[in-house]
């Protein structure tokens, strides 16, 4: 008799960390880092001078841990596309936490977008002094970056509701490997055309 | 021997088309808004009625608004019709991808200068 295996556990039987252990993983990570920038960095440098640098760290910091976040779900994605997934627990928690970070992000942009489209913004500097980059570039941005939560929601809900059956049905983690990779694509678009608006003329 | 029954996919069709429709309901819209200035301010009053500071944000804060309840009704909608099916996933995946190459034109501004002869 075969012995049965879920997608928890591996074809040795190694067996994932649960998922408390991951999110204490990433505790102590995010209060190692925090430890490295507060030691590194003024927090006042850190922020800048603007009125909206408090949200705009926020925004920016969301946006840099949805990509990281992302980019590691998308790995897990692939692992689940080719039947080789050994991590499935990382990948629900993942999942989760990209769907709360995609909302986020999208919540307190539309806080910066105020100050952007604000007369004397950023949006009035593209316009009068470089049209072409804001109307190609920059519109664009502000509409792709509503892309990957409604996505990174649906991913999520099936990822959690069909779990070991995901493994075994081909089609489905086909179409969520593919709804991933569009997801994850336009999280990366808008994501360095955000930074080159950052670089270029900052709310 | 542990047996699992196996849900049907129509639950995970309706979650991913849906988030396909709300997505490409946005673009729809903002090839409306780019079309018409009268649609474009009544995009602006949808916001208004429940995004804090929607004036600020324009137009844009409707578009959000549209989506959000297209996507939203959209699965509802597909959840019930499709929660307890069996669906071949070949022709909805494909509505997906389409749908969101659509989309994605949609607002692109060059696109729709094309689309809209401007």
């Amino acid at each position: 008799m075969s012995k049965e295996t879920g997608p928890d556990e591996d074809r040795n039987g190694s067996i994932d960390p649960p998922a408390p252990s991951t999110l204490v993983v990433w505790g102590l990570a995010t209060i190692f880092l925090l430890i490295v920038i507060g030691l590194t960095a003024p927090f006042s440098v850190f922020l800048a001078e603007s009125s909206l640098a408090t949200i705009s760290a926020a925004h920016g910091t969301l946006a840099t841990l949805g990509v990281i976040v992302g980019t590691i779900s998308g790995y897990l994605v692939w692992r689940l596309f080719v039947g080789k997934i050994k991590a499935f627990t990382d990948l629900k928690v993942l999942s989760l936490i990209s769907a709360i970070i995609a909302g986020l992000t999208v919540i307190i942009g539309n806080m910066i977008y105020i100050a952007y489209r604000a007369p004397g913004g950023p949006r009035a500097f593209f316009v009068q002094n470089n049209p072409a980059v804001h109307e190609i570039f920059f519109e664009f941005k502000e509409f792709i970056a509503l892309f990957p939560f409604p996505i990174a929601v649906a991913t999520t809900y099936i990822i959690w509701a069909y779990k070991e059956q995901l493994t075994q049905d081909r089609g489905l983690r086909s179409w969520l490997g593919i709804a991933i990779a569009i997801a994850w694509g336009a999280l990366m678009i808008a994501y360095l055309l955000g930074a080159a608006i950052t670089k270029l003329r900052s709310v | 021997m542990v047996e699992t029954i196996r849900k049907p996919n129509g639950p995970a069709v309706a979650a991913l088309l849906s988030a396909m429709i709300g997505i490409l309901i946005l673009g729809a819209i903002n090839v409306g808004t780019e079309a018409s200035s009268s649609f474009s301010t009544s995009m602006l009053e949808v916001g208004k009625v429940w995004i804090p500071n929607a004036q600020g944000i324009g137009p844009y804060s409707g578009k959000e608004t549209i989506m959000v309840v297209g996507w939203l009704l959209s699965w509802v909608a597909l959840h019930l019709a499709l929660r307890r099916k069996d669906v071949n996933l070949k022709t909805p995946t494909a509505m997906f991808v389409i749908g969101l190459v659509l989309a994605t034109l949609f607002v692109y501004t060059p696109f729709i200068d094309l689309l809209l002869g401007k």
